[in-house]
């Protein structure tokens, strides 16, 4: 079906005074992410219903589900990932700044050995 | 109940949309006091002459990042409504074509190449659903109905006739039978009646009439069209402005609109209801229904219809709140106008009880109405 034409973003769009444009795309993004968590979380509840109906498990399984061994392990990679994932853009900013700072105190190195030498 | 043009939803996009459905439910019951307070709050923190004057107390709230923030929530809200309609659509919008493709109409849709839409309507995507009201693809395009009819069903669901969202078209026909039970009308108008959710509630209840809808998109009327032929129902949608239409003087017995008025403007409102006037035959009668809000003349209600007006596109909001719409029927040439409020109900029948009152219950369980007969 062509899809040429369509309108996807409604005009005028005014700005918002005061606001910083970085952060209400930010918060845009948050509310975007709750709606896809809001999804997920509602296909996992019509699965856990569909399987309790089915006679396949119960809820409460769920709820008792204790995992250990190689299960536990490999649920704490899982979540390291996910955290990963999401606080990448503090680390690489923080990194970053880091990489900067090194760069001005070896740069101040350089320019101090390069007096001790005259 | 749902009809069989309604676009229809995986899993995932139903979750999806009944989750910005309640975020904006959540928002209205939790946010929206806190900002009122907030507002209020800002406004007697001001000199006397300026805690009312919009344009100071507009800039006193936005130096506050919590009201830029429920601005920013708020519109998001409404923009992910549309995104979340506008997708399941098109991943569907294929199907929905062809089965608004109909071989054997009962009704018609007469478009106007040449139409261009009021400046009130061009200029603004109402509501921010993107393209607004007018915008056509071309030749059997439906996709702008097919988003409003999905989009105010979900907005409204549980509150207006779950998916066929027609208890306000119900409610204006309940009015019709309880007010002027005489009336057997055999040609019917509805002005602006968008994806023809109410002018179907008409043409159910009078099944012999004659029943006609006028709107400004191409699309939209194809989408109308569709929804009605496969309800049924033979309804006429014809393209064209309610200020002033090409149908004859005094050709209608009964004429109305369902929350069209605060999507136009007050120059536009007072044509509108002369143009009512026109068309009905001496004895015909004329219906408006509106949002029954009540208006806070306070700080709080400034500020909402600001937000309506500047961030919802929604201009005339507020303006059509302060409008005397009984004043305006006489202005035009009405006698005996009758202006209250009527019970909102499901399915209009002649031997429902009588809820017509001065009294406003509440949006959603009453609407407000003027009507009178020529």
């Amino acid at each position: 079906m062509a899809t040429d034409g369509i309108v996807r973003v409604a005009t005028p769009r005014r700005a918002i005074p005061n606001e910083d444009p970085e952060v209400g795309r930010l918060s845009a993004m948050v509310m975007a992410l709750l709606g896809e968590l809001a999804i997920t979380r509602e296909r996992l509840d019509t699965v856990e219903r569909l399987l309790e109906a089915a006679n396949v498990l119960r809820q409460s399984d769920v709820e008792a589900y204790d995992p250990t061994g190689q299960a536990s392990a490999e649920r704490e990679q899982l979540r390291k990932r996910q955290i990963g994932k999401v606080l990448r853009p503090l680390q690489v900013d923080i990194e970053k700044t880091v990489a900067n700072v090194q760069q001005k105190v070896a740069n101040a190195d350089a320019v101090l050995e390069e007096e001790v030498k005259k | 109940m749902s009809h069989p043009m309604m676009p229809e939803a995986t899993h995932d996009e139903r979750a999806e949309q009944y989750f910005v459905r309640d975020l904006k439910i959540w928002l209205a019951e939790n946010i929206s006091p806190l900002q009122q307070k907030l507002v209020e709050a800002t406004s007697a923190s001001m000199p006397e002459d300026e805690g009312l004057d919009l344009g100071p107390l507009r800039r006193k709230l936005l130096e506050q990042d919590v009201y830029r923030s429920w601005i920013n929530v708020a519109r998001t809200s409404q923009e992910m409504m549309w995104d979340a309609v506008g997708s399941s659509i098109d991943r569907q919008l294929g199907q929905l074509t062809k089965k608004a493709d109909i071989k054997a109409p009962r009704g018609s849709v007469t478009l106007n190449p040449g139409f261009e839409p009021p400046r009130y309507i061009a200029s603004l995507d109402v509501h921010m659903m993107p393209g607004g009201y007018a915008h056509d693809r071309g030749e059997g395009d439906i996709r702008q109905g097919a988003l409003m009819d999905r989009g105010g069903a979900i907005y409204m669901l549980g509150r207006n006739g779950g998916l066929m969202n027609d208890i306000r078209g119900q409610t204006t026909v309940q009015h019709l039978l309880d007010v002027y039970p005489d009336l057997e009308p055999k040609r019917i108008l509805e002005l602006g009646c968008g994806v023809g959710v109410s002018t179907v509630a008409a043409a159910s209840a009078f099944p012999e009439a004659e029943v006609y809808g006028v709107d400004v998109g191409g699309a939209m009327l194809r989408y109308a069209h569709a929804r009605a032929e496969h309800l049924g129902q033979r309804v006429h949608f014809v393209q064209g402005n309610a200020e002033r239409t090409d149908f004859p003087d005094e050709s209608f017995d009964f004429v109305y609109s369902c929350a069209l008025l605060h999507e136009t403007s007050k120059a536009a409102a007072r044509k509108i209801f002369a143009e009512c006037h026109r068309l009905l035959r001496p004895g015909g009668v004329a219906i408006h229904c509106e949002v029954p809000l009540n208006t806070s003349p306070g700080a709080w209600g400034k500020v909402q219809g600001d937000f309506e007006a500047l961030y919802n596109n929604e201009p005339f909001w507020r303006g059509v709140q302060k409008l005397d719409l009984g004043g305006l029927m006489e202005d035009v040439g009405f006698s005996d106008v009758k202006r209250g409020y009527q019970g909102a109900t499901p399915k209009a029948s002649r031997s429902a009880p009588r809820t017509f009152s001065d009294k406003n219950i509440g949006v959603f369980r009453c609407w407000l109405i003027v009507s009178a007969r020529k």
